[in-house]
């Protein structure tokens, strides 16, 4: 199974010219899109009839949450393909990835809680989905916990893998229950609805803020494992050949 | 075959004698100190502690179940006994099982003995006792295999007793709702069987996921000694 054209993928050094190529491109094009969006989501777009301008959280909390989700389930990818094709590229994407979803997942509540305020009236609500933001936020959380708890981070790649696939497989029973929870506990609702319908002169402003969103994602994403493998290969440098590396400081 | 080789893993675990059995009564001790405190922290009013009595059972149960978690692989693993499991060939994942069917066992059985005292002082009706038990017993035995998960991976990393509770709580929060619902439906006259129903479902779904994905830890423990 391992020899399935998958190798193709793992290879460092070629997605480390890769990722040099395309990194740029992602911060140039999400720089771009930033600006456009956020142009288009604080001026260009209507403020709500209901919400007033509060509404204009909605660009940065919405693609936060998407980024958060998806940032896990591509930990749950990585992690999958570290522990089957054992690619060690595939464990550097999955640490790469791990404070990014994380700090998606907290911009999401904290931008949510902050819409909530003058929204709601109050900055929490146990809500279906608040609650299952909150324990994406909790899953990240526990892989970064083991990842760390051990001596190195490499030591902890294939504990954490497991815990990642696990929290992937999870995921919709958690999400799945989180919604039964509230609807079987629904308290007098403070909400109008379950989500907005959501008018185009806004949908557009959405989707380039989405894009810029993803693409800075990508971006840090690639610069962060570029990042890592670099320390990697230092750190084996430095453990094969420690008189080399002093020699070579000492020059410097 | 598998099963009387279960069932010698099985003898072995239930068999140790005393010092099984004084971990399953400092859980149910720790069971009941902290059921004892929800009462102290809500106040004694009985309406209140009636309606909250079958969630905080629940959050007792699960609660603690917790530490007995750090001392399940630990000793096997240093004694050297799961290597020796390894080399004969023994499938780890029978082990896991046996172990924790082993623990389940010694650890239900007090908790459910407790149970009638804990709901009359928490001013549950005795009629929802039984659905309280049945619901209890699957979710501490779901809760055991997200231990032996955790436990597993775990192995090896600094400060181990934080890290589980923090592995293990999200995983959970589904058995804890479903359990809880159960209670409720019951407390309320509803049938409460659909939530048992999930319940079991969940367990199961457990059950297949989490003895392997343990074996493959404890596997990787064994190996990066």
């Amino acid at each position: 199974m391992a020899n399935l054209k998958f190798d193709a993928l793992a290879n460092p050094s070629q997605f480390a010219r890769l990722a040099r190529k395309i990194a740029p491109i992602c911060l140039f094009g999400s720089m771009i899109l930033f600006g456009w969006g956020l142009y288009l989501a604080l001026f260009g777009s209507p403020a709500d009839y209901q919400q007033g301008e509060s509404v204009r959280i909605m660009y940065v909390h919405v693609p936060a949450a998407w980024l958060a989700l998806s940032g896990y389930l591509g930990l749950g990818l990585s992690a999958l393909f570290f522990i089957v094709w054992k690619h060690q590229l595939a464990d550097i994407a999955a640490q790469a990835i791990m404070p990014v979803g994380a700090g998606f997942a907290l911009i999401c509540l904290i931008t949510g809680s902050l819409w909530g305020k003058p929204i709601w009236g109050t900055y929490w609500v146990w809500d279906a989905r608040l609650t299952s933001m909150l324990v994406l936020f909790l899953f990240f959380i526990g892989y970064g916990a083991l990842r760390f708890g051990f001596d190195t981070p490499e030591k902890g790649a294939k504990m954490a893998s497991i815990l990642a696939l696990i929290g992937c497989i999870n995921l919709p029973i958690v999400k799945f229950s989180v919604d039964w929870w509230h609807t079987l506990h629904q308290p007098a609702s403070i909400l109008r609805s379950g989500g907005m319908a959501i008018d185009s002169s806004m949908l557009w402003p959405l989707f380039v803020m989405f894009a810029a969103f993803q693409l800075f994602f990508i971006w840090i994403i690639l610069h962060r494992m570029l990042w890592m493998l670099a320390l990697r290969r230092l750190e084996r440098r430095n453990q094969t050949a420690p008189a080399a590396t002093a020699r070579m400081s000492a020059e410097q | 075959m598998m099963m009387t080789l279960f069932w010698l893993l099985f003898k072995g675990e239930v068999g140790k004698g005393w010092p099984v059995i004084a971990d399953a009564l400092s859980q149910a001790a720790f069971f009941i100190m902290i059921a004892v405190l929800f009462p102290l922290a809500v106040g004694p009013a009985p309406d209140r502690l009636a309606e909250l009595a079958g969630a905080l059972i629940w959050i007792a149960a699960l609660l603690s179940a917790i530490p007995a978690f750090d001392r399940l692989f630990i000793e096997d693993m240093r004694s050297g006994w799961c290597e020796q499991l390894l080399s004969y060939g023994t499938p780890l994942w029978l082990y896991i099982y046996a172990k924790l069917a082993g623990w389940f066992v010694l650890s239900i059985l007090p908790l459910i003995g407790i149970l009638p005292f804990l709901s009359i002082m928490m001013g549950l009706s005795l009629a929802s006792l039984p659905v309280l038990a049945l619901s209890l017993s699957v979710g501490v035995f779901a809760m055991l295999l997200l231990g032996g998960l955790a436990a597993g991976l775990s192995m090896g990393a600094r400060r181990s007793a934080m890290l589980l509770s923090v592995l293990i709580l999200p995983l959970m929060l589904p058995v804890l709702i479903f359990g809880v619902m159960a209670v409720e439906a019951s407390i309320a006259g509803q049938p409460a069987w659909p939530h048992i129903k999930l319940l079991l479902a969940l367990c199961l779904f457990f059950a297949v996921i989490c003895p392997p994905a343990t074996q493959f830890a404890l596997k990787s423990a064994i190996e990066e000694r």
